[in-house]
Protein backbone atom coordinates (compact mmCIF):
# COMPACT_ATOMS: atom_id res chain seq x y z
CA UNK A 1 0.00 0.00 0.00
CA UNK A 2 3.26 2.16 0.44
CA UNK A 3 5.58 2.31 -2.53
CA UNK A 4 8.21 4.87 -2.05
CA UNK A 5 10.79 5.72 -4.60
CA UNK A 6 14.20 7.21 -4.71
CA UNK A 7 12.79 9.36 -2.28
CA UNK A 8 14.96 12.77 -1.00
CA UNK A 9 13.88 15.48 1.43
CA UNK A 10 16.23 18.16 1.94
CA UNK A 11 16.21 21.25 4.35
CA UNK A 12 18.91 23.61 3.84
CA UNK A 13 22.30 21.10 4.17
CA UNK A 14 20.49 18.36 5.96
CA UNK A 15 19.29 15.35 3.88
CA UNK A 16 16.86 13.66 6.67
CA UNK A 17 15.94 11.24 3.97
CA UNK A 18 18.60 10.52 1.16
CA UNK A 19 17.13 8.41 -2.29
CA UNK A 20 14.66 6.13 -0.29
CA UNK A 21 12.99 3.36 -1.87
CA UNK A 22 10.49 1.26 -0.05
CA UNK A 23 7.42 -0.84 -0.04
CA UNK A 24 5.39 -1.65 3.04
CA UNK A 25 2.42 -3.35 2.88
CA UNK A 26 -0.11 -4.76 5.76
CA UNK A 27 -2.80 -4.61 7.78
CA UNK A 28 -0.66 -2.45 10.25
CA UNK A 29 2.56 -1.79 8.90
CA UNK A 30 5.90 -0.45 11.32
CA UNK A 31 8.57 2.07 10.99
CA UNK A 32 11.22 1.84 13.41
CA UNK A 33 14.79 3.67 13.34
CA UNK A 34 16.71 5.62 15.80
CA UNK A 35 16.62 9.29 16.95
CA UNK A 36 16.68 11.50 14.22
CA UNK A 37 16.18 8.00 11.61
CA UNK A 38 13.92 10.18 9.41
CA UNK A 39 10.93 8.65 10.63
CA UNK A 40 9.05 11.64 10.97
CA UNK A 41 10.14 13.53 8.24
CA UNK A 42 8.95 10.15 5.73
CA UNK A 43 5.58 10.60 7.83
CA UNK A 44 5.53 14.29 7.08
CA UNK A 45 6.19 13.55 3.39
CA UNK A 46 3.38 10.91 3.42
CA UNK A 47 0.55 13.39 4.54
CA UNK A 48 1.73 16.04 2.60
CA UNK A 49 3.04 18.49 5.39
CA UNK A 50 6.63 18.13 3.59
CA UNK A 51 7.20 18.53 0.04
CA UNK A 52 10.13 16.27 -1.41
CA UNK A 53 13.35 17.70 -3.27
CA UNK A 54 12.76 14.37 -5.35
CA UNK A 55 11.41 10.81 -5.99
CA UNK A 56 7.74 9.44 -5.97
CA UNK A 57 5.40 8.84 -2.96
CA UNK A 58 2.52 6.06 -3.69
CA UNK A 59 -0.17 5.34 -1.49
CA UNK A 60 -3.12 2.52 -2.29
CA UNK A 61 -1.09 2.32 -6.18
CA UNK A 62 -1.59 6.47 -6.42
CA UNK A 63 1.12 9.11 -6.80
CA UNK A 64 -0.31 11.37 -4.70
CA UNK A 65 2.95 13.92 -4.31
CA UNK A 66 -0.03 16.54 -5.95
CA UNK A 67 -2.50 16.56 -3.18
CA UNK A 68 -2.14 18.79 -0.89
CA UNK A 69 -2.59 17.75 2.76
CA UNK A 70 -6.25 19.05 3.05
CA UNK A 71 -7.01 16.38 -0.14
CA UNK A 72 -4.94 13.24 1.31
CA UNK A 73 -7.49 13.75 4.36
CA UNK A 74 -10.05 13.75 1.83
CA UNK A 75 -8.82 10.77 0.14
CA UNK A 76 -8.81 9.16 3.27
CA UNK A 77 -4.78 9.29 4.60
CA UNK A 78 -4.84 10.83 7.73
CA UNK A 79 -2.12 11.27 10.61
CA UNK A 80 -1.69 12.36 14.25
CA UNK A 81 1.88 13.47 15.45
CA UNK A 82 4.28 12.98 17.66
CA UNK A 83 3.55 15.34 20.27
CA UNK A 84 -0.42 15.34 20.05
CA UNK A 85 -1.43 18.61 18.42
CA UNK A 86 -4.65 19.33 20.46
CA UNK A 87 -6.09 23.04 20.57
CA UNK A 88 -6.30 24.42 24.34
CA UNK A 89 -9.48 26.02 23.53
CA UNK A 90 -11.43 23.45 22.02
CA UNK A 91 -13.12 20.94 23.70
CA UNK A 92 -12.07 17.27 23.03
CA UNK A 93 -15.12 16.59 20.77
CA UNK A 94 -14.28 20.01 19.20
CA UNK A 95 -11.03 18.94 18.31
CA UNK A 96 -12.15 16.04 16.83
CA UNK A 97 -14.92 17.71 14.83
CA UNK A 98 -12.57 20.01 12.62
CA UNK A 99 -11.57 17.30 10.64
CA UNK A 100 -15.06 16.78 9.61
CA UNK A 101 -15.46 20.31 9.01
CA UNK A 102 -13.64 20.04 5.61
CA UNK A 103 -15.34 17.27 4.45
CA UNK A 104 -19.17 18.42 3.84
CA UNK A 105 -20.27 15.72 5.38
CA UNK A 106 -24.25 16.03 6.35
CA UNK A 107 -24.89 17.72 9.51
CA UNK A 108 -26.60 14.54 10.96
CA UNK A 109 -24.07 12.18 9.79
CA UNK A 110 -21.67 14.09 11.14
CA UNK A 111 -22.78 14.31 14.97
CA UNK A 112 -23.60 10.57 14.20
CA UNK A 113 -20.03 10.29 13.30
CA UNK A 114 -18.67 12.49 16.22
CA UNK A 115 -20.24 10.50 18.63
CA UNK A 116 -19.45 7.35 17.50
CA UNK A 117 -15.65 7.73 17.31
CA UNK A 118 -15.60 9.64 20.84
CA UNK A 119 -17.10 6.33 22.27
CA UNK A 120 -14.54 4.89 20.43
CA UNK A 121 -11.57 6.37 21.63
CA UNK A 122 -12.84 6.19 25.09
CA UNK A 123 -13.85 9.98 25.32
CA UNK A 124 -17.13 10.07 25.31
CA UNK A 125 -17.03 11.06 29.10
CA UNK A 126 -14.58 14.18 28.71
CA UNK A 127 -15.92 15.22 25.04
CA UNK A 128 -16.59 18.84 26.46
CA UNK A 129 -13.29 18.47 27.94
CA UNK A 130 -11.17 21.58 27.12
CA UNK A 131 -7.83 19.98 25.01
CA UNK A 132 -5.91 22.41 27.73
CA UNK A 133 -7.02 20.17 30.25
CA UNK A 134 -6.98 17.02 28.55
CA UNK A 135 -4.06 14.53 30.21
CA UNK A 136 -1.67 12.70 27.96
CA UNK A 137 -3.45 9.49 27.01
CA UNK A 138 -6.71 11.89 26.05
CA UNK A 139 -5.29 13.90 24.16
CA UNK A 140 -3.44 10.88 22.13
CA UNK A 141 -6.88 9.82 21.76
CA UNK A 142 -8.01 12.84 20.62
CA UNK A 143 -5.81 12.95 17.79
CA UNK A 144 -6.46 9.50 16.90
CA UNK A 145 -10.22 10.71 16.66
CA UNK A 146 -9.26 12.96 14.68
CA UNK A 147 -7.88 10.59 12.25
CA UNK A 148 -10.94 8.46 13.07
CA UNK A 149 -14.01 10.48 12.48
CA UNK A 150 -12.96 10.80 8.59
CA UNK A 151 -13.35 7.52 8.21
CA UNK A 152 -9.60 6.60 6.95
CA UNK A 153 -8.59 3.76 4.32
CA UNK A 154 -4.88 4.54 6.50
CA UNK A 155 -3.98 6.22 9.78
CA UNK A 156 -0.32 7.13 10.22
CA UNK A 157 0.28 7.47 13.98
CA UNK A 158 3.88 9.03 15.09
CA UNK A 159 5.13 7.28 18.46
CA UNK A 160 1.70 7.18 20.04
CA UNK A 161 2.35 4.54 22.86
CA UNK A 162 5.35 7.47 23.87
CA UNK A 163 4.63 8.19 27.69
CA UNK A 164 1.71 5.47 28.48
CA UNK A 165 1.10 4.02 31.24
CA UNK A 166 0.76 -0.15 31.00
CA UNK A 167 -3.15 -0.30 31.20
CA UNK A 168 -2.89 2.83 28.60
CA UNK A 169 -0.63 1.07 26.34
CA UNK A 170 -3.19 -2.02 26.26
CA UNK A 171 -6.05 0.41 25.37
CA UNK A 172 -4.13 1.80 22.63
CA UNK A 173 -3.27 -1.72 21.42
CA UNK A 174 -6.89 -2.68 21.82
CA UNK A 175 -8.20 0.31 19.33
CA UNK A 176 -5.39 -0.57 17.09
CA UNK A 177 -6.61 -4.33 16.27
CA UNK A 178 -10.05 -3.29 16.30
CA UNK A 179 -9.76 -0.38 13.87
CA UNK A 180 -7.55 -3.00 11.78
CA UNK A 181 -9.72 -5.86 11.94
CA UNK A 182 -12.59 -3.25 10.54
CA UNK A 183 -10.18 -2.57 7.79
CA UNK A 184 -8.81 0.56 8.60
CA UNK A 185 -4.71 0.60 7.36
CA UNK A 186 -2.17 1.47 9.93
CA UNK A 187 1.51 2.75 9.86
CA UNK A 188 2.74 3.09 13.16
CA UNK A 189 6.34 4.72 14.13
CA UNK A 190 7.44 3.99 17.82
CA UNK A 191 10.49 3.14 19.51
CA UNK A 192 8.96 0.40 21.25
CA UNK A 193 10.14 -2.81 19.76
CA UNK A 194 7.49 -5.29 21.39
CA UNK A 195 4.56 -2.62 20.98
CA UNK A 196 5.75 -3.15 17.25
CA UNK A 197 6.70 -6.71 17.00
CA UNK A 198 3.23 -7.67 18.58
CA UNK A 199 1.25 -5.31 16.34
CA UNK A 200 2.95 -4.94 12.80
CA UNK A 201 2.78 -7.44 9.49
CA UNK A 202 5.30 -5.58 8.01
CA UNK A 203 8.09 -3.49 9.47
CA UNK A 204 10.99 -0.87 7.68
CA UNK A 205 13.51 0.05 9.50
CA UNK A 206 15.23 3.73 8.90
CA UNK A 207 18.78 4.67 9.80
CA UNK A 208 20.16 7.88 8.78
CA UNK A 209 17.76 8.58 6.39
CA UNK A 210 18.45 5.20 4.36
CA UNK A 211 16.77 1.96 4.70
CA UNK A 212 18.30 -0.91 6.66
CA UNK A 213 15.72 -3.38 6.45
CA UNK A 214 12.21 -3.69 5.34
CA UNK A 215 9.67 -6.54 5.12
CA UNK A 216 8.00 -8.88 7.36
CA UNK A 217 8.01 -8.23 10.96
CA UNK A 218 10.34 -11.26 12.27
CA UNK A 219 12.75 -11.75 9.99
CA UNK A 220 13.47 -8.09 9.98
CA UNK A 221 13.72 -7.83 13.92
CA UNK A 222 15.76 -11.20 13.54
CA UNK A 223 18.14 -9.14 11.10
CA UNK A 224 21.62 -8.57 12.52
CA UNK A 225 21.80 -4.93 10.94
CA UNK A 226 18.84 -4.10 12.27
CA UNK A 227 19.99 -4.99 15.92
CA UNK A 228 23.40 -3.23 15.62
CA UNK A 229 21.02 0.10 14.44
CA UNK A 230 19.51 -0.42 17.56
CA UNK A 231 22.59 -1.19 19.72
CA UNK A 232 20.90 -3.27 22.96
CA UNK A 233 17.61 -1.52 22.76
CA UNK A 234 15.93 -4.60 22.52
CA UNK A 235 19.01 -7.16 22.46
CA UNK A 236 18.33 -9.26 25.64
CA UNK A 237 14.79 -8.84 26.37
CA UNK A 238 12.78 -8.90 22.59
CA UNK A 239 12.86 -12.52 22.56
CA UNK A 240 11.90 -13.41 25.84
CA UNK A 241 8.80 -10.72 25.36
CA UNK A 242 7.57 -12.03 22.59
CA UNK A 243 7.64 -15.60 24.02
CA UNK A 244 5.38 -14.01 27.13
CA UNK B 1 8.77 24.98 2.70
CA UNK B 2 9.32 22.57 5.18
CA UNK B 3 6.65 22.71 8.19
CA UNK B 4 7.85 20.76 10.79
CA UNK B 5 5.05 19.52 13.40
CA UNK B 6 7.21 21.32 15.88
CA UNK B 7 6.55 24.57 14.09
CA UNK B 8 3.72 25.82 16.23
CA UNK B 9 2.33 29.42 15.09
CA UNK B 10 4.26 31.76 17.35
CA UNK B 11 1.52 33.72 19.47
CA UNK B 12 2.46 35.47 22.38
CA UNK B 13 -0.85 36.09 23.85
CA UNK B 14 -2.11 32.77 23.85
CA UNK B 15 -4.97 31.89 25.97
CA UNK B 16 -4.22 31.48 29.70
CA UNK B 17 -4.92 27.89 30.93
CA UNK B 18 -7.90 27.97 33.51
CA UNK B 19 -9.58 31.44 31.83
CA UNK B 20 -10.43 29.22 28.62
CA UNK B 21 -13.23 27.00 30.58
CA UNK B 22 -14.20 30.15 32.29
CA UNK B 23 -14.60 32.00 29.00
CA UNK B 24 -17.38 29.50 28.14
CA UNK B 25 -20.06 30.68 31.00
CA UNK B 26 -18.43 34.57 31.75
CA UNK B 27 -20.88 36.34 28.62
CA UNK B 28 -24.13 36.82 31.95
CA UNK B 29 -21.74 39.44 32.56
CA UNK B 30 -21.72 41.08 29.53
CA UNK B 31 -25.49 40.45 28.95
CA UNK B 32 -26.22 42.15 32.56
CA UNK B 33 -24.25 45.03 31.45
CA UNK B 34 -26.40 45.59 28.27
CA UNK B 35 -29.38 45.65 30.16
CA UNK B 36 -27.85 47.93 32.71
CA UNK B 37 -27.26 50.32 30.04
CA UNK B 38 -30.66 50.22 28.14
CA UNK B 39 -32.07 50.63 31.78
CA UNK B 40 -29.94 53.10 33.19
CA UNK B 41 -29.05 55.39 30.35
CA UNK B 42 -32.19 56.78 29.31
CA UNK B 43 -32.39 58.69 32.46
CA UNK B 44 -29.08 60.46 31.83
CA UNK B 45 -28.78 63.76 30.44
CA UNK B 46 -28.11 64.47 25.88
CA UNK B 47 -24.97 64.39 26.64
CA UNK B 48 -23.76 61.06 28.33
CA UNK B 49 -26.10 59.15 25.90
CA UNK B 50 -24.45 60.74 23.05
CA UNK B 51 -21.31 59.44 24.47
CA UNK B 52 -22.82 56.40 25.40
CA UNK B 53 -23.95 55.85 21.53
CA UNK B 54 -20.18 56.30 20.34
CA UNK B 55 -19.36 53.85 23.25
CA UNK B 56 -21.10 51.54 21.67
CA UNK B 57 -20.05 51.93 18.27
CA UNK B 58 -16.61 51.85 18.88
CA UNK B 59 -17.29 48.51 21.14
CA UNK B 60 -18.11 46.80 17.97
CA UNK B 61 -15.16 47.68 16.09
CA UNK B 62 -12.84 46.57 19.29
CA UNK B 63 -14.87 43.49 18.70
CA UNK B 64 -13.51 42.90 15.56
CA UNK B 65 -9.53 43.99 16.67
CA UNK B 66 -9.99 41.51 19.70
CA UNK B 67 -10.93 39.08 17.33
CA UNK B 68 -8.02 39.38 14.85
CA UNK B 69 -5.33 39.55 18.54
CA UNK B 70 -7.14 36.39 20.09
CA UNK B 71 -8.21 34.34 17.38
CA UNK B 72 -5.90 34.93 14.98
CA UNK B 73 -3.08 36.25 16.76
CA UNK B 74 -2.86 39.06 14.77
CA UNK B 75 -2.07 42.66 15.88
CA UNK B 76 -4.54 45.50 13.91
CA UNK B 77 -3.14 48.61 14.76
CA UNK B 78 -6.16 50.27 12.20
CA UNK B 79 -9.35 49.37 14.10
CA UNK B 80 -10.61 53.70 14.33
CA UNK B 81 -9.07 53.81 10.49
CA UNK B 82 -11.33 50.94 9.94
CA UNK B 83 -14.50 52.42 11.23
CA UNK B 84 -13.92 55.70 9.72
CA UNK B 85 -13.82 53.56 6.36
CA UNK B 86 -16.88 52.01 7.44
CA UNK B 87 -18.17 55.38 8.46
CA UNK B 88 -17.04 56.68 4.56
CA UNK B 89 -19.39 53.96 2.99
CA UNK B 90 -22.15 54.48 5.08
CA UNK B 91 -22.15 58.24 4.74
CA UNK B 92 -21.18 57.57 0.58
CA UNK B 93 -23.87 55.51 0.47
CA UNK B 94 -26.91 56.67 2.27
CA UNK B 95 -26.63 60.49 0.33
CA UNK B 96 -25.95 58.72 -3.10
CA UNK B 97 -28.95 55.90 -2.52
CA UNK B 98 -31.19 57.32 0.16
CA UNK B 99 -31.47 53.74 0.80
CA UNK B 100 -33.17 53.05 4.61
CA UNK B 101 -30.56 53.32 7.26
CA UNK B 102 -30.68 49.04 7.94
CA UNK B 103 -30.01 48.59 4.34
CA UNK B 104 -26.84 51.30 4.29
CA UNK B 105 -25.33 49.85 7.72
CA UNK B 106 -25.77 46.57 5.95
CA UNK B 107 -23.64 47.68 2.31
CA UNK B 108 -21.14 49.32 4.54
CA UNK B 109 -20.41 46.05 6.75
CA UNK B 110 -20.06 44.48 3.67
CA UNK B 111 -17.83 46.69 1.98
CA UNK B 112 -15.78 47.58 4.93
CA UNK B 113 -15.71 43.59 5.39
CA UNK B 114 -14.08 43.55 1.78
CA UNK B 115 -11.76 46.44 2.57
CA UNK B 116 -10.69 44.17 5.85
CA UNK B 117 -9.85 41.27 3.92
CA UNK B 118 -7.49 43.33 1.47
CA UNK B 119 -6.21 44.58 4.25
CA UNK B 120 -5.44 41.09 5.75
CA UNK B 121 -3.61 40.67 1.99
CA UNK B 122 -0.20 41.50 4.04
CA UNK B 123 -0.65 38.61 6.90
CA UNK B 124 -0.18 36.14 4.21
CA UNK B 125 3.54 37.39 4.07
CA UNK B 126 4.01 38.76 7.02
CA UNK B 127 3.19 38.51 10.78
CA UNK B 128 4.03 39.92 14.35
CA UNK B 129 5.54 43.39 14.23
CA UNK B 130 5.92 43.79 10.34
CA UNK B 131 1.68 43.11 9.88
CA UNK B 132 1.07 45.58 13.07
CA UNK B 133 3.02 48.17 11.56
CA UNK B 134 1.32 48.01 8.02
CA UNK B 135 -2.02 48.70 9.63
CA UNK B 136 -0.67 51.34 11.14
CA UNK B 137 0.37 53.02 8.48
CA UNK B 138 -2.67 51.93 6.65
CA UNK B 139 -4.18 54.03 9.56
CA UNK B 140 -1.72 57.01 9.20
CA UNK B 141 -2.40 56.93 5.38
CA UNK B 142 -6.38 56.97 5.98
CA UNK B 143 -5.94 59.74 7.58
CA UNK B 144 -4.23 62.06 5.92
CA UNK B 145 -6.27 61.07 3.07
CA UNK B 146 -9.62 61.48 4.61
CA UNK B 147 -9.03 65.01 6.18
CA UNK B 148 -7.75 66.59 2.99
CA UNK B 149 -10.50 64.96 1.73
CA UNK B 150 -13.10 64.92 4.13
CA UNK B 151 -16.10 62.63 4.85
CA UNK B 152 -19.06 62.52 1.85
CA UNK B 153 -21.50 65.54 3.24
CA UNK B 154 -24.19 65.05 0.27
CA UNK B 155 -22.34 66.42 -2.72
CA UNK B 156 -21.53 64.86 -5.69
CA UNK B 157 -18.63 62.87 -7.61
CA UNK B 158 -16.65 60.05 -6.12
CA UNK B 159 -16.00 61.59 -3.09
CA UNK B 160 -19.53 62.87 -2.14
CA UNK B 161 -18.12 66.66 -0.83
CA UNK B 162 -20.18 69.74 -0.91
CA UNK B 163 -18.51 72.19 -2.81
CA UNK B 164 -18.63 76.09 -1.88
CA UNK B 165 -21.50 77.05 0.19
CA UNK B 166 -24.08 74.66 -0.10
CA UNK B 167 -25.21 73.47 3.10
CA UNK B 168 -23.10 70.04 4.26
CA UNK B 169 -25.94 67.35 4.77
CA UNK B 170 -26.87 64.75 7.77
CA UNK B 171 -26.98 61.57 7.19
CA UNK B 172 -30.36 59.81 8.16
CA UNK B 173 -30.63 58.03 11.43
CA UNK B 174 -33.04 55.21 10.97
CA UNK B 175 -37.23 55.62 10.65
CA UNK B 176 -37.56 54.12 14.57
CA UNK B 177 -34.75 55.43 16.11
CA UNK B 178 -34.78 59.47 15.23
CA UNK B 179 -34.27 60.91 18.59
CA UNK B 180 -30.74 60.33 21.05
CA UNK B 181 -32.22 58.27 23.11
CA UNK B 182 -34.28 55.70 20.88
CA UNK B 183 -31.03 55.41 18.30
CA UNK B 184 -28.66 54.74 21.61
CA UNK B 185 -31.04 51.65 22.14
CA UNK B 186 -30.78 51.09 18.34
CA UNK B 187 -27.42 51.06 18.85
CA UNK B 188 -27.09 48.50 21.26
CA UNK B 189 -29.53 46.24 19.93
CA UNK B 190 -27.19 46.04 16.72
CA UNK B 191 -24.40 45.88 19.12
CA UNK B 192 -25.82 42.56 20.64
CA UNK B 193 -26.61 41.47 17.33
CA UNK B 194 -23.14 41.65 16.35
CA UNK B 195 -21.69 40.65 19.76
CA UNK B 196 -23.84 37.58 19.51
CA UNK B 197 -23.01 37.10 15.18
CA UNK B 198 -19.13 36.88 16.82
CA UNK B 199 -19.99 34.56 19.56
CA UNK B 200 -21.75 32.05 17.09
CA UNK B 201 -18.83 32.40 14.07
CA UNK B 202 -15.94 31.42 17.12
CA UNK B 203 -17.93 28.51 17.87
CA UNK B 204 -18.89 27.49 14.35
CA UNK B 205 -16.22 25.52 11.56
CA UNK B 206 -15.11 28.99 11.21
CA UNK B 207 -14.28 29.50 14.98
CA UNK B 208 -12.76 26.06 15.14
CA UNK B 209 -10.62 26.60 12.52
CA UNK B 210 -8.85 29.33 13.93
CA UNK B 211 -8.18 27.50 16.80
CA UNK B 212 -6.66 24.89 15.06
CA UNK B 213 -4.40 27.37 13.37
CA UNK B 214 -3.06 28.47 16.75
CA UNK B 215 -2.63 25.27 17.26
CA UNK B 216 0.04 25.08 14.55
CA UNK B 217 0.14 25.09 10.80
CA UNK B 218 0.99 21.71 10.56
CA UNK B 219 -1.92 20.21 12.27
CA UNK B 220 -4.22 22.83 10.88
CA UNK B 221 -2.92 21.43 7.42
CA UNK B 222 -3.40 17.94 8.56
CA UNK B 223 -6.65 18.35 9.35
CA UNK B 224 -7.72 20.11 6.07
CA UNK B 225 -8.00 23.46 7.34
CA UNK B 226 -7.85 25.86 4.37
CA UNK B 227 -5.71 28.55 6.39
CA UNK B 228 -5.89 31.51 3.79
CA UNK B 229 -8.87 31.17 3.59
CA UNK B 230 -10.45 30.91 7.30
CA UNK B 231 -7.75 33.90 7.94
CA UNK B 232 -9.48 36.01 5.34
CA UNK B 233 -12.83 35.31 7.00
CA UNK B 234 -11.66 36.65 10.80
CA UNK B 235 -10.23 39.96 8.57
CA UNK B 236 -13.44 40.08 6.56
CA UNK B 237 -15.56 39.94 9.76
CA UNK B 238 -13.18 42.02 11.74
CA UNK B 239 -13.95 44.69 8.93
CA UNK B 240 -17.62 43.93 8.97
CA UNK B 241 -17.51 44.85 12.59
CA UNK B 242 -15.34 48.30 12.17
CA UNK B 243 -18.27 48.91 9.29
CA UNK B 244 -21.33 48.78 11.60
CA UNK B 245 -19.80 50.58 14.22
CA UNK B 246 -18.20 52.92 11.96
CA UNK B 247 -21.51 53.68 10.05
CA UNK B 248 -23.39 53.88 13.49
CA UNK B 249 -20.97 56.58 14.61
CA UNK B 250 -22.06 58.48 11.73
CA UNK B 251 -25.37 57.90 12.17
CA UNK B 252 -24.98 59.06 15.19
CA UNK B 253 -23.12 62.46 14.68
CA UNK B 254 -24.72 63.07 11.21
CA UNK B 255 -21.32 63.31 10.03
CA UNK B 256 -17.51 62.50 10.34
CA UNK B 257 -14.82 64.47 10.79
CA UNK B 258 -11.16 62.95 9.22
CA UNK B 259 -9.57 65.14 12.04
CA UNK B 260 -10.87 62.29 14.88
CA UNK B 261 -9.53 59.25 12.99
CA UNK B 262 -6.07 59.70 13.66
CA UNK B 263 -3.47 56.35 13.66
CA UNK B 264 -3.12 57.44 17.33
CA UNK B 265 -7.26 56.52 18.20
CA UNK B 266 -6.13 53.02 16.23
CA UNK B 267 -3.27 52.60 17.88
CA UNK B 268 -5.24 53.82 21.76
CA UNK B 269 -7.79 51.03 20.96
CA UNK B 270 -5.64 48.10 19.91
CA UNK B 271 -3.76 49.06 23.64
CA UNK B 272 -7.45 49.09 25.46
CA UNK B 273 -8.20 46.08 23.99
CA UNK B 274 -5.15 44.02 25.06
CA UNK B 275 -6.06 46.20 29.09
CA UNK B 276 -9.37 44.55 28.86
CA UNK B 277 -8.46 41.05 28.01
CA UNK B 278 -9.19 40.20 24.18
CA UNK B 279 -10.01 36.56 25.15
CA UNK B 280 -13.32 37.32 26.45
CA UNK B 281 -16.58 38.55 24.70
CA UNK B 282 -16.88 41.36 27.09
CA UNK B 283 -13.44 43.10 26.10
CA UNK B 284 -14.79 44.72 23.26
CA UNK B 285 -16.85 47.05 25.60
CA UNK B 286 -14.92 47.35 28.14
CA UNK B 287 -12.22 49.01 25.31
CA UNK B 288 -15.19 50.78 24.41
CA UNK B 289 -15.92 52.21 27.60
CA UNK B 290 -12.35 53.74 28.55
CA UNK B 291 -11.91 54.71 24.48
CA UNK B 292 -14.97 56.92 25.00
CA UNK B 293 -16.26 56.75 28.47
CA UNK B 294 -13.60 57.34 30.63
CA UNK B 295 -12.25 60.72 28.89
CA UNK B 296 -15.81 61.76 28.94
CA UNK B 297 -15.86 61.39 32.82
CA UNK B 298 -12.75 63.01 33.33
CA UNK B 299 -14.13 65.85 31.44
CA UNK B 300 -17.43 65.72 33.41
CA UNK B 301 -15.09 66.28 36.52
CA UNK B 302 -13.31 69.09 35.00
CA UNK B 303 -9.63 66.80 34.52
CA UNK B 304 -8.08 67.06 30.99
CA UNK B 305 -9.71 64.13 29.46
CA UNK B 306 -6.26 63.38 27.98
CA UNK B 307 -4.97 62.28 31.25
CA UNK B 308 -6.91 59.15 30.47
CA UNK B 309 -4.09 58.21 27.92
CA UNK B 310 -1.48 58.65 30.15
CA UNK B 311 -4.00 56.27 32.73
CA UNK B 312 -4.12 53.45 30.18
CA UNK B 313 -0.40 53.58 29.52
CA UNK B 314 -0.13 52.76 33.30
CA UNK B 315 -2.67 50.10 32.58
CA UNK B 316 -1.22 48.60 29.82
CA UNK B 317 1.83 48.23 31.88
CA UNK B 318 -0.06 46.80 34.88
CA UNK B 319 -1.56 44.30 32.00
CA UNK B 320 1.45 42.96 30.21
CA UNK B 321 2.67 42.24 33.73
CA UNK B 322 0.33 41.26 36.13
CA UNK B 323 -3.06 41.31 34.40
CA UNK B 324 -2.72 38.79 31.10
CA UNK B 325 -6.21 38.37 31.34
CA UNK B 326 -7.39 42.12 31.43
CA UNK B 327 -9.68 43.65 32.93
CA UNK B 328 -12.40 41.03 31.61
CA UNK B 329 -10.48 37.74 33.78
CA UNK B 330 -10.27 40.12 36.50
CA UNK B 331 -13.83 41.08 36.86
CA UNK B 332 -14.45 36.96 36.13
CA UNK B 333 -12.55 35.96 38.79
CA UNK B 334 -14.44 38.94 40.85
CA UNK B 335 -17.89 37.65 39.84
CA UNK B 336 -16.77 33.88 40.86
CA UNK B 337 -15.67 34.58 43.66
CA UNK B 338 -18.54 36.23 44.46
CA UNK B 339 -20.88 33.29 43.28
CA UNK B 340 -18.69 30.85 45.43
CA UNK B 341 -19.12 33.19 48.70
CA UNK B 342 -23.25 33.27 48.02
CA UNK B 343 -23.05 29.75 47.39
CA UNK B 344 -21.04 28.70 50.21
CA UNK B 345 -18.36 27.13 48.17
CA UNK B 346 -15.32 27.82 49.85
CA UNK B 347 -12.02 27.52 47.86
N1 LIG C 1 11.98 21.18 9.44
C1 LIG C 1 13.24 20.72 9.55
N2 LIG C 1 14.28 21.53 9.27
C2 LIG C 1 15.55 21.08 9.39
N3 LIG C 1 15.87 19.84 9.78
C3 LIG C 1 14.88 18.99 10.08
C4 LIG C 1 13.51 19.39 9.99
N4 LIG C 1 12.73 18.33 10.34
C5 LIG C 1 13.61 17.35 10.64
N5 LIG C 1 14.88 17.73 10.49
C6 LIG C 1 16.08 16.90 10.71
O1 LIG C 1 15.89 15.72 10.00
C7 LIG C 1 16.42 14.62 10.73
C8 LIG C 1 15.35 13.56 10.89
O2 LIG C 1 14.37 14.03 11.78
P1 LIG C 1 13.05 13.22 12.10
O3 LIG C 1 12.24 14.08 12.99
O4 LIG C 1 12.42 12.77 10.84
O5 LIG C 1 13.63 11.98 12.90
P2 LIG C 1 12.84 10.82 13.64
O6 LIG C 1 13.29 9.56 13.03
O7 LIG C 1 11.39 11.07 13.66
O8 LIG C 1 13.45 10.94 15.10
P3 LIG C 1 12.75 10.73 16.53
O9 LIG C 1 12.76 9.28 16.81
O10 LIG C 1 13.66 11.47 17.47
O11 LIG C 1 11.39 11.31 16.46
C9 LIG C 1 16.92 15.17 12.04
O12 LIG C 1 18.31 15.36 11.93
C10 LIG C 1 16.23 16.50 12.16
O13 LIG C 1 17.00 17.41 12.88
MG1 LIG D 1 10.03 11.51 15.09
Amino acid sequence: MIDIDALTVTFGGVTPIDRLSLTLDGQIVGLIGPNGAGKTTLLNVLSGLVRPSAGTVRLFGKDIGALAAGQRLGWGVTRAFQTPQVADDLTASENIQVALDSLQVPRAEAATRLAETLERVGLAGHARRLGAHLDGFDLRMTEIGRCLVTGPKLIMLDEPAAGLAAAERTRLIDLLRGLSRAGTRILIIDHDIDLIAGLCDQVAVLDFGHLVASGDTDTVLADPKVRAAYLGEFEDDDAEARAA
Amino acid sequence: MAMSETSRTPLPHAAPRGFLAAAASQHGGLITAFFLMALIVPFLGSYWIKNFTSMIAVAIAAQGVALLHARLGFVSLAGIAMMGVGGWFGLRLAHATGLPFEIVLVLAALCTGAAGVLLGLPALKHRGLIYALITLMFAAGFHVVVSSIGFPDGGSGFWGRIDGSAERQLMARPAIAASDLAYFLYALAIAAAAFTATHIVTKSAVGRAWAMIRAGDAVAHAAGVRIGIARAKAFGLAGALAGVGGCLLAGSIGQLDGRSFDPVQSLLLYGLVIIAGPWSLAAALIAGFLYRMFPAILDSWGVDGDIAITIFGLALIHAIVSAPRGIAGQLHDLTSAIQNRLSGVDR
